[in-house]
């Protein structure tokens, strides 16, 4: 099992969300959180004043998937959340040793 | 409630049942319900609380017997709290924990010695003289408050308490431990006839303690795990249970949690009234004065409280009924229970004539726009008063918004909204731009139409789709009722019917993107009622629940308001209906398509050009360019030419995005000896571009036929290698000497502009015109890594002006002044040279 964890637009949630419940994917916790990569922040300036600018808002979308399945998600989550510009955002591909279904005790892919 | 009434005598019957003789007839024991079984009321799954009393030392048998029961009990399944006490204990326990002391108040003999428990009862009550009864009443009130707050709090109010919730049945049973304290009676009945309730009152209690016994019971009965929260699910299961059907604007549960939340306000609200009215009677010194004070209008404030005086004049002057809530906020008032009946009462004699009524609207702008008007509002919706002024209002009252988001009903959260508007005025909630400074940038005026808007934005919910332009649609009739003028409707108007712009486009949409700002920017039209949008979009946040808004959120807006805010301030734009405009545009366009199928697909592909291009097109082009990118398919590149009037001709290129493709292109052209005039490029999102070149200079236009098949080759030829470009321009058609033009020579100039756009750097480039010199600009740019991705060629007259809309490879902007300085020296040079060869 890998766990893929995905830093993504805000905007592009709605399709990354469709792209994988559409390929079956039981279930993921998405966050909001702020980041930089090579996009950086930048310098604003209103009415006179300047302010900086250094976190942008991301999604940030994590998914644990059976190994066969990642390539497929991967590609998944590319191109729905991709625009071509800067600050597309990065996914990264996390080994997992064991999952575990609280209700019934069930463990490893079938509790995913 | 019969239901609970006969479970718990039931149980009780089945429990002395259980003892069959001998401790039975022992004295000086007793085995005391208390709690709800006390209560006489409990539900399936409510705890059993039971006291086992004795005088002073406990009975031999006591021990085993109470072992037996209560595990016995246990194992039925039954949660079960008892206590083993003698009665001094007792009497201990309950004066060191309030709540012991309120369980305690209304207990039942179940068996046992009944004439000991009769003594004891008696005597317990006896506990209350004055002084503890007032004791008692303090902690009462205090008690209930802590509930409240607790439980007044968000995640409370979607999922509400039945029992201890705001207004659940913990209230009702408040007004029963003051009755039995103060008139050792609990019922209803009692108070009435102590003047402690209205005759209304009762029975607005009466019905709500059914109906909240309905929905425990079903709650208990329908639940796997005992509680008392009517969660989700529950409410769903319950609703058509209790036979609440979906509306025209509503769901069933909708329907059912607007009645459940009628019933717990009215609750709330008696027992508030209730214990204020108690408090009052058992004032100390009945001769104590509290400061007095004789306001306009038949007002009199005491202490803090603000009564009406002359109910009877409200009839003959029904603006009375404004201005006392106006005098109301301006002391600082607090309502008298007393003022709320009477205002009640007089309701119908507040008219369509009072609405009208300049005086009156003046007064109630006043306490809109006044620091302590939420509670004030408050008290106007809870008395009605606010939907007799406003109609509409009575629409949205107790509205449920069936999400997780939104954790007050529409009424609640109108007014919450105005709350928030008045704290970001204050500076509580944010310290940043640009709120820090919208207070002062907005007029009086303005500010009038921003808080109304605030309190009806949400006015048209419950009406099925689209509340916002039913809303702006209800409030220019409001506005036209309180006699405002034609720009205060409009602008109140406009804040309703867009309300949600700004938030949804940060929210869903690409903020990289030109087009999504360009559109807000189009639709607002100017700084200040974007300013005012923000404040509301703000607010409305706010006012929705603690999980609607975050900071995450509140950067996304602000870069946002930004960007729309620069492209405002630059003011080129263009000029008012550009939305409209492209719309129409694009009905033109489609009215040429009879197919409807074919209708679908060019709308969705028009929805991603941008207003540059749909306005400045034919709409006859702008399907011919579709049909040409539809033919890229197969094609790598499509070109048309067409003759224009002078000699000129329109040739159009289609192909796929790639880098130095303007230069491509130009060089084309000029290999031909074609010379451009005009350019305008468009590059699509989808990396499709749209170049469409003026050009004259054709050398022999009674046989363009064969030109344009030759450049179309070129074309071809060029994309799928490079080194055929370099061919074709050293064989180039040498320009004749007639064609030469002599003019004098200004200089050239490049002016590199980043502030113009938050999109694109700007190039300008300002040169004298000769053959081949757009495709040297266009190839120094492609040498230099930079991406076209917008054109303005134009020739007037000698002059070349160029402006390019350009980005780095990566799509950002340029940014960097070395990288500006390194381009303005190349393209200098560059245009420098007479004749360039490559």
């Amino acid at each position: 099992m890998k766990k893929i964890e995905a830093v993504i637009k805000p905007f592009r949630l709605d399709d990354v969300k469709e792209k994988l419940t559409n390929l079956g994917i039981k279930g993921m916790t998405v966050s909001e959180v702020k980041g930089f990569g090579r996009q950086k922040g930048h310098t604003e300036v209103y009415r006179g004043a300047e302010y900086v600018v250094d976190f942008l808002p991301k999604i940030k979308i994590e998914v644990v998937v059976p190994d066969w399945q990642l390539a497929e998600i991967i590609a998944a989550i590319r191109e729905s959340a991709i625009t071509g510009k800067i600050g597309d955002g990065k996914i990264f591909v996390i080994p997992v040793e064991e999952c575990i279904r609280i209700r019934t005790g069930e463990t490893g892919e079938e509790a995913l | 409630m019969l239901g609970a009434r006969t479970y718990s005598s039931a149980f009780r019957e089945a429990l002395a049942n259980s003892f069959d003789g001998s401790p039975a007839a022992e004295e000086g024991w007793a085995l005391v319900a208390v709690g709800g079984l006390g209560r006489g009321e409990i539900s399936f799954a409510s705890d059993i609380d039971l006291l086992f009393l004795y005088r002073k030392r406990i009975p031999p048998f006591l021990p085993d017997l109470v072992h037996h029961l209560v595990y016995g009990l246990w194992d039925s399944g039954f949660e079960v709290g008892h206590a083993t006490a003698s009665v001094s204990m007792i009497r201990n326990m309950v004066q060191s924990d309030f709540s012991i002391l309120t369980n305690y108040l209304e207990s039942r003999l179940i068996t046992g010695d009944a004439e000991f428990f009769d003594e004891w009862k008696r005597s317990f009550l006896k506990l209350f003289g004055n002084p503890n009864r007032r004791r008692f009443l303090q902690n009462l009130i205090a008690y209930r408050a802590s509930r409240l707050r607790q439980y007044g709090e968000s995640p409370y109010l979607l999922e509400p308490n039945v029992k201890d919730g705001v207004g659940g049945l913990r209230d009702l049973h408040t007004i029963r431990w003051a009755g039995i304290v103060y008139l050792h009676d609990p019922s209803l009945d009692a108070m009435l006839t102590n003047q402690w309730l209205t005759p209304v009152e009762k029975l607005w209690l009466e019905q709500s303690y059914d109906f909240l016994w309905r929905v425990r019971l079903q709650l208990h009965q329908s639940g796997e795990r005992r509680q008392d929260r009517l969660i989700f699910p529950d409410q769903e299961q319950i609703s058509s249970h209790m036979g609440c059907m979906a509306g025209t604007g509503s769901s069933s549960v909708e329907a059912f949690m607007r009645l459940y939340y009628r019933n717990t306000s009215r609750v709330r609200r008696t027992t508030s009234f209730f214990l204020e009215r108690l408090e009052e009677s058992q004032r100390r010194f009945r001769g104590f004065r509290l400061r007095r004070r004789i306001m306009p209008g038949p007002f009199l404030l005491e202490g803090k409280h603000l009564h009406i005086m002359e109910p009877e004049w409200i009839k003959k002057n029904p603006p009375l009924l404004m201005q006392f809530f106006w005098q109301a906020m301006r002391s600082k008032a607090h309502f008298h229970h007393n003022a709320g009946r009477i205002i009640r009462e007089n309701l119908g004699s507040f008219g369509d004539r009072e609405r009208r009524n300049p005086d009156v609207v003046n007064q109630f702008f006043d306490i809109l726009l006044g620091q302590d008007s939420f509670r004030v509002l408050k008290t106007m919706l809870e008395t009605a008063f606010l939907q007799a002024f406003i109609p509409e209002f009575a629409a949205v009252r107790y509205r449920v918004q069936n999400d997780v988001y939104h954790v007050y009903t529409v009424d609640e959260h109108l007014l919450r909204t105005v709350f928030e508007l008045h704290q970001i005025e204050a500076g509580v909630a944010d310290g940043e731009e640009p709120l820090k400074s919208a207070g002062k940038l907005i007029s009086s005026d303005e500010r009038r139409m921003l808080y109304l808007a605030a309190l009806l934005h949400d006015i048209g919910k419950g009406q099925g789709t689209d509340h916002s332009i039913r809303g702006a649609v209800m409030a220019r009739e409001i506005a036209a009722r309180m006699g405002l003028n034609d720009i205060q409707k409009d602008l109140l108007c406009f804040l309703i019917e867009h309300h949600l712009i700004l938030a949804e486009t940060a929210l869903k949409r690409d903020l990289m993107d030109e087009k999504p700002v360009v559109r807000c920017a189009v639709t607002i039209k100017d700084r200040q009622r974007l300013l005012m949008l923000y404040m509301l979009t703000v607010a409305d946040s706010l006012a929705t629940g603690t999980e609607a808004w975050n900071s995450w959120k509140a950067s996304l807006l602000r870069e946002l308001f930004f960007k729309v805010d620069r492209l405002l301030l630059r003011a080129d734009l263009e000029p008012e209906d550009t939305e409209a405009r492209a719309a129409q545009a694009q009905e033109k366009v489609l009215a040429l398509v009879p197919d409807p199928a074919a209708k679908e697909g060019l709308t969705a592909w028009m929805e991603r050009l941008s207003f540059r291009y749909l306005l400045s097109q034919d709409p006859n082009d702008i399907l011919k360019h579709y049909g040409m990118e539809k033919e890229l398919a197969q094609c790598p590149v499509r070109f048309k030419a067409e003759p224009n009037e002078g000699g000129m001709w329109q040739t159009t290129v289609v192909t796929r995005d790639r880098p130095g493709l303007f230069a491509l292109i130009t060089g084309v052209l000029w290999a031909r000896g074609l010379s451009i005039l005009s350019a305008d490029i468009y590059t699509r999102e989808t990396g499709v571009v749209c170049d469409i070149l003026r050009v004259e200079r054709v050398p022999d236009p009674l046989h363009s036929e064969e030109l344009w098949n030759k450049v179309e080759t070129d074309l071809i030829r060029a994309l799928a290698d490079s080194s055929y470009l370099d061919e074709i321009l050293q064989n180039r058609r040498r320009p004749s000497v007639l064609d030469l033009k002599c003019q004098p020579r200004k200089e050239d100039r490049v002016v590199i502009d980043e502030e113009a756009s938050d999109f694109y750097t700007l190039i300008e480039v300002y040169t004298w015109d000769r053959p081949g010199v757009l495709h040297k600009i266009t190839n120094a740019l492609f040498k230099l890594e930079i991406n076209i991705q917008l054109a303005k060629i134009a020739t007037p007259g000698a002059q070349v002006v160029d402006i390019f809309y350009v980005t780095d490879l990566s799509g950002e902007k340029i940014m960097n002044l070395d990288v500006h300085e390194r381009i303005r020296e190349k393209l200098l040079e560059c245009l420098s040279v007479d004749s360039c060869v490559e």
